[in-house]
């Protein structure tokens, strides 16, 4: 079990010149406690890809203070691992390539990082594809390879954002499946964030359900569900009560957004967004 | 949250100008082209280097350009200069007129018709590899006098260039835009003047983007060999009298055009795809 | 997998696929009908023209280039059909001696060519120095009948000349010669060694200047992307001397270098060179940030970052810039060897100046030749760096 806990402590980010700043995150705060995983949902551009950003280093608050085991941080580093939205394997390496690259940026030994990476191919059920380069691969096959490759980094927290995004039905719930299941076994602290509240309730402990910008928690949710999970408990009464509560809050949230946007460029932007 | 109205005209230029001074961008900026500057005058002026010393430094080259009487003949008030830049750019004009008619409706035919397609892309295909140098001869041959040879070469590199892209264009617009037209009952016409046209606009600009540079890349070729006016004439012309000064006017003169007429071409693009510009800028690009 | 001969899917190679596909059938008869109607174009006139002789005469003595040109010597030509004549260079004779102004035997014989220029449409004209002569070109609109080059050596020189009196011509395409002459003329040059020897010349002129191109620019891209006050500070003159066309360099250069081979060279390398940085920058600035976040947050350092992501991650436009590079390469090598060649400076060989004697020897059909020679020679050159391309950048050919 990892013990690796994240404090987010009333961080702000805001973009724009003065005259046109927007604070997309206002004094936000949340813990994921250490061997948790911890599900954000919320509207579409509440600002889940900022807060991505602001934990994975690759930008930082304004105010305020992310805290990885009591440590600040400050910048990217190995200690968290991003599973991205689009795929973010780098295409001019194989799929082993990829999965070893990590450990030897850092300079560990080849040998013992190949059988790690060729366990971890085997596992996620890539055996036969470790020399391709990622454009042979599927959809799915490049989320699990990138599971592979942050996985082999062993990270004290996973950070997903929206992995399963545009995968069809099909191996989407696959994917969620063989998720919940690694989750189990590693028991590895995470951050999910997603939009879609049935793979939320699946996979949570705990859900978190944002407002609308700026970004505050509306309503955490604990998630009751005995673990292992698996889809046929997505039909209990249990499972529909959250999903009612959570659906409704979004709701709630994205009709507010629709009409405090008075401006008709913001709605002309999140339209361009959607079709785009 | 705070909201302040958003500065607008002159206020908004001169917000962004501070904010730009804050960044040492301007001040690197200024100092790299004075670097370039001073080196270009200490080499061939301040310390006359061998062989450095026969290339007119700036100097010189800015008081020729912007004395009233030039020593060498050739100066911003000169008529010869003027003449030299009316007619290379008469030419391009011309040239980039006659590529653009033809290079477009032909690129579109060729996108919209397989078979006219199958048929006239190995033409092109086994015409294009040949540099437009190598034509000079022969049309020399083709057309008599000086400027029709002048002007077929410089149309010819950009027609090849405009074709293609357009082409290119027309074979970028996805499926489904033909299939929803063939669904809506659009005709074969339709589908052309509705689909093929607009969706083949950004790749037609910038095809003619690089077609404006190739024709100014082929006129200086075509006037310096065969010609009797133009900037390219002008530059080959005062290396032959050995007004070196001249020359190099000339080759900033023909840096400035091309810079120009590209930058014109970017402009019209933007102005006919309006709708495209406002997309790139609502996704925040 | 041999069980079975109707299931087993044979494997057919590229040629097999082409020649069974209609888009190829189609090609080759719109190839073959182009030259055919080439052909016919360029014939029509020699099937229907009848000709008739013109005095055509031209003189001169002076041989220095630079001398200046005595009172009392005498330059005249008579030039045209029917008795047409030029009487300007008479007048414009008379008024140099009534000024009593030196003015060399260039700048006389310049005007004088700008003047058939304007008085004869069916005529052109031009000057070329070589050895330290003066040649005065005149051609015809039809070659064969009018082309003649004449040096102002010769006290007088007088030839006879055919004129065409009835014709049925093709604009244009009739005045270029029929494709069989073209492979006449070929079969006939095409086991000379100074066939080749131009092959070779401007070959080694390309890839000489070309991969110099390479060697610099390519760092130059890279440290223009990479880092901030290099761009700042050196990106400013390299737009400011980029839209001057290489060409314009060409004078400049020879002015500069002391031999014709380096000028060359250096016009070559300036070709390439702008094209070459442009791409390289632009195709490291739109490297997916994912990538470098992604390679970040596994703790790559500054160096990783460069090598394992930014190096990689350019090259497709690296190998896109190299083969634009290499069009404008053969076409300022082109233009560098007609020029010195065409310009009194050391002949320097090379299918430029190939084309440019066939020129004036007047053999058009060895001009096509070298047209033709020089496009298949880029044509093969930028399918090697396709090639190259391909094999070094193996995650973009699979699919």
């Amino acid at each position: 079990m990892s013990e690796a806990t994240l404090d987010i402590k009333n961080i702000s980010k805001g973009f724009g010149e003065f005259w046109s700043r927007e604070e997309i995150i206002l004094d936000f705060s949340l813990t994921v406690h250490a061997g948790e995983l911890l599900v954000l949902v919320g509207p579409s551009g509440c600002g889940k890809s900022t807060l991505v950003n602001l934990v994975a280093g690759f930008d930082r608050p304004d105010t305020g203070k992310i805290l990885l085991n009591n440590k600040e941080i400050t910048s990217p580093g190995h200690d968290r691992m991003v599973v991205f939205q689009e795929t973010a394997l780098i295409p001019w390496q194989t799929t082993v390539q990829n999965v070893m690259f990590g450990p030897l940026l850092r300079g560990e030994s080849r040998e013992k990082i190949l059988e790690e990476a060729n366990r971890l191919l085997d596992k996620v059920g890539l055996g036969e594809f470790k020399e391709k380069f990622p454009i042979q691969l599927s959809g799915g096959m490049q989320r699990r390879a990138e599971l592979a490759r942050a996985m082999i980094n062993h990270p004290d927290l996973m950070i997903m954002d929206e992995p399963f995004r545009g995968l069809d039905a099909m191996s989407r719930e696959l994917m969620q499946e063989f998720f919940v299941r690694l989750f189990e076994e590693t028991g590895r602290t995470n951050l999910f964030v997603t939009s879609e509240i049935d793979e939320a309730i699946f996979l949570a402990d705990r859900l978190v359900v944002l407002s609308n910008r700026p970004t505050s928690v509306r309503k955490t949710i604990e998630i009751k569900l005995p673990r292992p999970r698996d889809f046929l408990m997505l039909r209990e009464t249990e499972a529909y009560e959250y999903k009612k509560e959570a659906m409704e809050l979004l709701h709630e949230e994205a009709i507010k957004s629709f009409k405090t946007s008075g401006d008709r460029r913001d709605f002309l932007t999140a339209v361009s967004k959607k079709t785009g | 949250m705070l909201e302040t109205k958003a500065p607008t005209g002159f206020a908004l230029t001169f917000y962004r100008w501070k904010k730009n001074l804050k960044t040492p961008t301007p001040y690197l900026m200024t100092f790299g082209i004075a670097l370039w500057i001073g080196t270009y005058y200490l080499f061939c002026e301040g310390w006359e280097l061998p062989r450095f010393n026969k290339i007119p430094g700036p100097y010189v080259v800015i008081t020729e350009w912007l004395s009233r009487k030039p020593a060498w003949g050739i100066s911003l008030f000169t008529e010869d200069y003027h003449g030299h830049i009316v007619a290379s750019c008469r030419r391009i004009v011309i040239a980039f007129g006659i590529a653009t008619g033809i290079g477009v409706p032909l690129g579109l035919f060729m996108g919209w018709s397989k078979k006219f397609k199958d048929y006239s892309f190995p033409i092109l295909e086994t015409l294009r590899p040949i540099p437009i140098l190598a034509w000079v001869p022969l049309a020399i041959l083709m057309f008599s006098g000086l400027e029709t040879p002048v002007i077929f070469l410089a149309t010819l590199a950009s027609l090849f260039v405009t074709t293609l892209n357009t082409l290119l264009g027309v074979e970028s617009i996805d499926d489904s835009y033909f299939r929803a037209a063939k669904c809506l009952g659009a005709k074969s016409s339709d589908i052309f003047f509705h689909v093929v046209v607009p969706g083949s606009l950004p790749f037609i600009f910038t095809g003619l983007q690089i077609s404006v540079g190739v024709a100014w890349f082929s006129l200086v070729a075509a006037e310096m060999v065969s010609g009797e006016y133009g900037l390219g004439y002008m530059i080959v012309d005062a290396y032959m009298n050995i007004t070196y000064v001249s020359m190099v006017i000339g080759m900033l003169t023909l840096g400035f055009a091309g810079w120009f007429t590209s930058a014109l071409v970017r402009w019209a693009g933007n102005r006919m795809m309006q709708w495209r510009v406002r997309a790139l800028a609502l996704e925040g690009r | 997998m041999a069980s079975g001969t109707n299931l087993s899917i044979k494997k057919r190679s590229k040629f097999e696929r082409a020649i069974s596909s209609l888009t190829f059938w189609r090609g080759v008869v719109a190839l073959l009908g182009f030259l055919v109607v080439w052909e016919i174009c360029s014939r029509m006139e020699r099937w229907t023209a009848e000709y008739q002789v013109v005095e055509h005469l031209i003189a001169g003595n002076e041989t220095d280039i630079n001398k200046v040109v005595n009172e009392g010597d005498v330059l005249y030509a008579t030039i045209g059909e029917y008795g047409t004549e030029l009487n300007a260079n008479r007048e414009m004779l008379k008024a140099w001696n009534e000024k009593n102004s030196p003015m060399t035997l260039k700048d006389f014989t310049k005007s004088f060519v700008q003047q058939i220029n304007k008085e004869f449409k069916t005529h052109s004209a031009n000057v070329m120095e070589r050895d330290n002569n003066l040649f005065l070109i005149i051609i015809g609109n039809k070659p064969e009948a009018f082309k003649t080059e004449m040096t102002l050596n010769d006290k007088e020189l007088a030839g006879d000349m055919k004129s065409e009196a009835f014709k049925i011509a093709v604009p244009w395409i009739g005045k270029v010669p029929p494709p069989t002459e073209v492979v006449e003329a070929w079969t006939e040059i095409i086991g000379l060694p100074g066939y080749w020897e131009s092959w070779y010349l401007s070959t080694g002129r390309v890839f000489v200047g070309f991969l110099v191109a390479q060697l610099i620019g390519i760092p130059f891209g890279l440290a223009l992307a990479v880092n901030r006050y290099f761009r700042d500070i050196f990106f400013p003159p390299f737009e400011v001397l980029r839209p001057i066309p290489p060409l314009a360099w060409v004078p400049a250069s020879i002015v500069f270098w002391p031999t014709t081979e380096m000028s060359i060279a250096f016009v070559t390398f300036l070709g390439a060179f702008f094209t070459i940085v442009i791409n390289v920058l632009g195709g490291a600035q739109s490297i997916d940030v994912r990538y470098l976040r992604a390679a970040q947050s596994m703790g790559a350092t500054q160096w990783h970052l460069f090598s394992k992501i930014i190096l990689p991650g350019t090259l497709p436009s690296i190998f896109t810039g190299a083969a634009v590079g290499m069009g404008i390469t053969w076409e300022v090598v082109l233009a560098g060897e007609m020029i010195s060649g065409g310009g009194g400076q050391q002949a320097s060989g090379g299918l430029g100046f190939f084309i440019w004697s066939s020129y004036m020897g007047g053999t058009v059909a060895q001009v096509i030749v070298g047209m033709i020679s020089i496009g298949i020679a880029g044509y093969l050159s930028s399918s090697l760096i396709r090639f190259i391309g391909d094999r070094s950048m193996p995650w973009r050919r699979l699919f």
